[in-house]
C-alpha cells in the first residue's frame, strides 16, 4: 500500500474533487434541464449557494426524534464517501484488494439503510411513508444487480483474470471482451443496461422519484431534515449517484487516458479524474436528466413491478446465457 | 400480533406543496392504500358575509370581486346577475357578449392552471412548466382587454365598465387562431398519449355516476362522471342563450366513462375549445351599442328601493356558483349567500379517495380543483389564537376614520 | 320525466302536505318556483321528492335571520340530462322560531345536506335532529355557536373581531 498515494487520493479526492464535482453536476443538471424546459434555469454553480446557505440555517429538530435522526446523514456521508476508497475515481483506488466488489455492494446497502434509518427515527408520519418506499425501492432494484455483477464476476474468476471477486478483474474483464472474446460482446451489452437501470433507480429521479416525492409526501425523507443536517441528507444521496455512476464506469468503461498514452505520475492522473468525470456526466445525463425532465414519478407498485416483471427476467436470461455461452465454449 | 391495527393518519394541508390553498385532507392509511378520509375547512377566514351586511351593493361587488382569485370574474358575473334580477330590466346586448368574452378567457385560464397543478402534483414538472407558459398567452389577453391580469374589475351591475375596440379584436383573433392551432393539439397530444399521465391519472379518484348524483356535485367533476349538466346551456343567462357550444362529457370523446382523474382533466381539456370557439363567436356577433344600461343610472338609487329575494347561477370554471341576495329597501344586502363549487366537490372526496394509494391523493384532490378562498367566508377570528386576517380596502379606510 | 310533470308532481306533493307556493318567475329563461312548507312535514317532503321524481341536485341550504324567526332555504335543479331546454328551479322555504331553532336533518336522504346543514348550524345555531358531527367545521373552537349571523348578538361579536391595526398609523383594539 503506497502510504503517500493513498493520503494524497484521501485529501484530493475524496475530501475535495469528489464535493465539488456532486455539486457542479447538480448545477449543470439544473440548467439542462431548465433549458429542456424553454426556461433560463438557475446559474451553474447555484447548489453552491444552496449548500452554503442550508448550513447557515437554523436546526430544527422534531420532538418526537431520537438521537439518530440526527446522526444518519453524517453516517451517510461517510459510508458513501469511504465508498470511493475502493472505487476508483479516473486513478487507482488505493485501498482495492481482492474480494472488494462484495464490500462495496455491502457499503451501498448500508448506505440505504442508514438513509431510512434517519427518516424513520422522526417520528413523522410523511417520512415514515417515505422511509417505507425507499425500502421498497431498495429491494426492487439491488437484486438484478447484484445478480448481474455476481454472473460477471464468477465470469472473471473463472477466467482467472487478476485478483478473484475485485473490482479491478471486472475491468480487466471488459477489457479483455472487447478485445478478445468478441462473442460476449452482446452479453455485455445486456450487463450494461441492467447496470444503468439501477443507476436510475438509485439516483431516484423521474420514474424513480418514489422516496423523496415532494408534492406527494412533502419531501418524503427528507421532510423532518433542516439546515446542517439537509445539507448533508441531499449532499450524501448526490455521492453515492456519482459512487454507482463510478462503479458502472469501472467495470464497464475501464479506458482510461494514461492507458493510451503509456504514462505515469501527477499529470496521467490528473488527466484519468477529469475523464472520469466526463464520463460520469455522461452517463448521469441519461440516469439522471433527462429522466427528471421527461417523465412523472411511477407510484410505488408501478416502481416494483417495473423491477420485478421486466428487469429481473432480463437479468435472469442474462445470467443464464452467459453459462451456456461459456459451457459451449469451453 | 394483536388484533387492532394503528392506521397511520397523514395530514394533507394545511400546508403541503400539492395543495394550492390551505385545507386539510387527513387520509387515515393502512400501509399504502387509504381507508378513510376526512375534510375540514376554515383556514382562510375572512368573514364577508358578516361584512356584506354592513356595505351597500356597490361595495358587496368589490367584494365579491376579491373571494377568489382565479374564478373572481364569476363572482361577480353571479353576484350582477343577481341583482339585475331584481331591477328586470335587461341590459345591452354588447354587454353581454363582452361578459362572455372575459368570462371564458377566464375559464381558460383556470383550466391551464389546475391541469398544470395536477401534472406537478403527479411529478410530471416538464408539462407543468408548459402549461404555465401558454396560460401566460391568455393573460396577456386579458390584460389586454380588462387592464389586469387577476381581479379584472371590469363588470358593473347594469353592464361592464370597458368596451373591446379593434385592436382588441385584432389581437383576440390572432390569439384565438394561435391557440387552436399551435397549443390545443399539443396538449390534446401530449395529455392523451403520454404513458406518465396514463400511469397516474387513469384509475385514480374514481367518482360513479350514482355517487355523483347523490353527492350533487357540480362542473367538471359532475361531467367527468358521465352526467350532462351545464348551467350555461341548461340555465343560460345573458349572451350564452344565443351562442352554440358543446357541453362535454368523456363519453362523447373516448366512447365510455370511468369517472377518474384522467376523466376529469379530459373535460376541462376539451372545454378549453369549447371555450376558444365561443370566444370566436361572440367576437364575430357583438352588436354595436352602449355597455352600460343607461336606464339603470343613477344605480344607487334604484339599488336602495329593491326588495325580495333572489337567486343567480352561473357555470364558474369549477361548476356552479350561486349567489343569494335578499335586499329590503336598504342601502346594501340584509344577507348575501355565496355557495362555491368546491364546497359540494370536497364533500365527494370521501367517495372518491377510499381504497386509493396515497400517491394517487394528491393528484385527485387536485383534480376536484380545490378553491378554498371561495369556501372560506364566514367567520370571525378569535383575538385569543392570535390569528391575523386581511381586511379589505374599505374596512382600512374605515377603520381610520373611526379614530 | 318531463318537466311539465315534474311540476306538476311537485305542486301535488306540496298540497298534499300542506304547503303552497308563494311566487312563479322565469329566470334565465326556465321556471323558478319558491315555495314553501312546514317545519314539520320537510323530511316527508324530501322522501316524496325522491320516490316519485328521482334524487334532487340540492344546491345548497340558505339560513337567514329575519328577526323573530330563522328562515332557510332549500333550492333544488331538476334538470333533465338530455334535453337542456327542460330545466326547473325549485325553491323550498321553511320558517323556524327563532326560540327554539330545531330542524330535523334530511342527511340520510340527500348526502350532501350534511355540509350545508353543518354551516347553518354554526353560524345561525340551529340545531338539526340527527346531524352527526364531530368538531367545528368551519369557526374555531372558542366562539360560540350561534352568534354570527345572529341580528341580535352582534354586540357579543364585536368582542371577537380582531381588527388588524392601520398600515400607517397603528393602533388596534386590544
Amino acid at each position: 500500500m503506497d502510504i503517500v498515494y493513498t493520503i494524497a487520493y484521501t485529501i484530493l479526492v475524496i475530501l475535495i474533487v469528489v464535493p465539488l464535482y456532486s455539486l457542479l453536476i447538480q448545477g449543470i443538471d439544473r440548467k439542462i434541464v431548465a433549458r429542456m424546459q424553454n426556461r433560463v434555469g438557475p446559474p451553474i454553480i447555484q447548489p453552491f449557494y444552496d449548500f452554503l446557505k442550508l448550513i447557515g440555517k437554523e436546526q430544527i429538530i422534531p420532538t418526537t426524534a431520537r438521537r439518530v435522526f440526527l446522526w444518519a446523514p453524517m453516517l451517510c456521508v461517510s459510508v458513501a464517501l469511504l465508498g470511493f476508497m475502493y472505487v476508483p475515481f479516473g486513478t487507482r483506488a488505493p485501498l482495492s484488494t481482492r474480494g472488494d466488489i462484495i464490500f462495496i455492494m455491502y457499503l451501498i446497502l448500508m448506505f440505504s439503510a442508514f438513509y431510512v434509518l434517519g427518516p424513520m427515527a422522526s417520528g413523522s408520519p410523511f417520512a415514515l411513508v417515505g422511509a417505507q418506499r425507499k425500502l421498497i425501492a431498495v429491494t426492487s432494484i439491488e437484486v438484478p444487480f447484484l445478480m448481474t455483477i455476481g454472473a460477471l464476476s464468477w465470469l472473471a474468476y473463472r477466467l482467472n483474470i487478476g485478483k478473484p471477486f475485485s473490482l479491478e478483474a471486472l475491468s480487466t474483464l471488459s477489457t479483455l471482451i472487447w478485445t478478445q472474446y468478441y462473442y460476449l460482446i452482446p452479453l455485455w451489452f445486456i450487463a450494461f443496461l441492467i447496470a444503468t437501470i439501477w443507476l436510475a433507480g438509485e439516483a431516484g429521479k423521474g420514474f424513480f422519484d418514489v422516496a423523496e416525492a415532494e408534492t406527494e409526501l412533502g419531501g418524503g425523507v427528507e421532510v423532518e431534515y433542516s439546515g446542517v443536517s439537509l445539507a448533508f441528507y441531499k449532499f450524501a444521496h448526490v455521492v453515492i449517484t456519482i459512487l454507482g455512476a463510478s462503479i458502472i464506469t469501472a467495470i464497464f468503461i475501464p479506458w482510461r487516458p494514461s492507458l493510451a498514452m503509456s504514462t505515469e505520475g501527477i499529470i496521467a492522473s490528473v488527466l484519468d479524474v477529469l475523464w472520469h468525470m466526463l464520463i460520469v456526466f455522461v452517463l448521469l445525463l441519461f440516469a439522471y436528466t433527462i429522466i427528471r425532465a421527461a417523465s412523472g414519478r411511477f407510484k410505488i407498485d408501478q416502481f416494483a413491478m417495473f423491477y420485478w416483471r421486466r428487469v429481473l427476467p432480463l437479468t435472469i436470461a442474462f445470467v443464464i446465457l452467459l453459462h451456456v455461452t461459456i459451457a459451449i465454449i469451453w | 400480533m394483536t388484533e387492532d391495527k394503528e392506521f397511520i393518519r397523514i395530514p394533507i394541508g394545511p400546508i403541503h406543496p400539492a395543495l394550492e390553498e390551505p385545507f386539510k385532507v387527513t387520509i387515515v392509511t393502512d400501509g399504502e392504500e387509504i381507508v378513510d378520509v376526512d375534510v375540514r375547512f376554515g383556514y382562510n377566514y375572512r368573514g364577508l358575509e358578516w361584512i356584506a351586511q354592513r356595505r351597500n351593493f356597490i361595495n358587496v361587488m368589490y367584494m365579491a370581486e376579491r373571494v377568489c382569485g382565479i374564478c373572481s370574474f364569476a363572482h361577480t358575473y353571479a353576484y350582477a346577475i343577481t341583482v339585475e334580477n331584481f331591477i328586470g330590466q335587461e341590459i345591452p346586448e354588447r354587454a353581454k357578449y363582452i361578459r362572455a368574452i372575459v368570462a371564458e378567457l377566464e375559464r381558460i385560464h383556470s383550466h391551464l392552471l389546475i391541469t398544470a397543478v395536477m401534472a406537478h402534483n403527479a411529478g410530471f414538472d416538464t408539462w407543468f412548466m408548459r402549461l404555465m407558459q401558454l396560460r401566460e398567452k391568455t393573460m396577456d389577453m386579458l390584460e389586454l382587454i380588462t387592464g389586469n391580469r387577476v381581479n379584472y374589475g371590469i363588470m358593473t351591475i347594469g353592464g361592464v365598465r370597458r368596451d373591446i375596440g379593434d385592436k382588441e379584436k385584432r389581437m383576440l383573433t390572432e390569439y384565438i387562431d394561435y391557440m387552436q392551432r399551435k397549443v390545443l393539439p399539443e396538449i390534446i397530444d401530449l395529455f392523451m398519449y403520454n404513458k406518465t399521465i396514463e400511469n397516474r391519472f387513469i384509475g385514480s379518484g374514481i367518482l360513479s355516476k350514482e355517487d355523483a348524483r347523490a353527492y350533487s356535485v357540480v362542473g367538471p367533476v359532475l361531467r367527468g362522471s358521465g352526467i350532462d349538466h351545464d348551467i350555461r346551456r341548461d340555465f343560460p343567462y345573458d349572451a350564452y342563450g344565443n351562442l352554440d357550444f358543446e357541453v362535454i362529457t368523456p363519453k362523447k370523446i373516448l366512447g365510455n366513462v370511468r369517472g377518474d382523474s384522467y376523466d376529469r382533466t379530459l373535460v376541462r381539456i376539451f372545454e378549453i375549445v369549447e371555450s376558444l370557439k365561443i370566444i370566436e363567436e361572440s367576437l364575430e356577433r357583438l352588436p354595436s351599442g352602449p355597455i352600460h344600461g343607461k336606464q339603470m343610472i343613477p344605480l344607487p338609487i334604484t339599488l336602495k328601493r329593491l326588495s325580495g329575494r333572489s337567486i343567480g347561477r352561473v357555470e364558474a370554471p369549477r361548476g356552479e356558483l350561486l349567489h343569494y341576495i335578499l335586499a329590503g329597501n336598504s342601502e346594501g344586502p340584509i344577507r348575501w349567500k355565496v355557495r362555491t363549487p368546491t364546497e359540494a366537490n370536497a364533500y365527494a372526496l370521501k367517495v372518491m379517495l377510499k381504497g386509493d394509494q396515497i400517491a394517487d391523493a394528491p393528484v385527485t384532490i387536485a383534480s376536484i380543483d380545490p378553491c378554498i378562498s371561495c369556501c372560506d367566508r364566514i367567520t370571525i377570528i378569535d383575538t385569543n389564537t392570535g390569528e391575523k386576517y386581511e381586511k379589505t380596502f374599505d374596512e382600512l379606510l374605515r377603520l381610520k376614520s373611526e379614530r | 320525466m318531463q318537466i311539465e310533470n315534474i311540476i306538476a308532481e311537485i305542486k301535488n306533493i306540496l298540497e298534499m302536505l300542506g304547503g303552497s307556493i308563494t311566487e312563479e318567475r322565469t329566470v334565465s329563461m326556465r321556471p323558478e318556483i319558491w315555495g314553501k312548507i312546514d317545519a314539520s312535514r320537510l323530511r316527508d317532503f324530501f322522501l316524496l321528492v325522491c320516490e316519485r321524481i328521482g334524487t334532487p341536485h340540492l344546491t345548497t341550504i340558505i339560513g337567514e335571520d329575519l328577526g323573530d324567526r330563522i328562515h332557510i332555504m332549500y333550492p333544488l335543479d331538476f334538470y333533465d340530462e338530455s334535453q337542456g331546454d327542460k330545466c326547473l328551479y325549485f325553491i323550498l322555504s321553511v320558517e323556524i322560531p327563532k326560540e327554539e331553532p330545531k330542524l330535523k336533518s334530511i342527511s340520510d336522504i340527500l348526502r350532501v345536506a350534511w355540509i350545508y346543514e353543518v354551516e347553518v348550524s354554526e353560524i345561525l345555531g340551529v340545531q338539526f335532529e340527527g346531524l352527526k358531527k364531530e368538531g367545528r367545521y368551519y369557526i374555531p373552537d372558542t366562539i360560540p355557536e350561534g352568534i354570527i349571523m345572529r341580528k341580535d348578538k352582534q354586540d357579543i361579536v364585536e368582542k371577537y373581531l380582531n381588527r388588524a391595526p392601520h398600515p400607517l398609523e397603528g393602533g388596534g383594539n386590544d
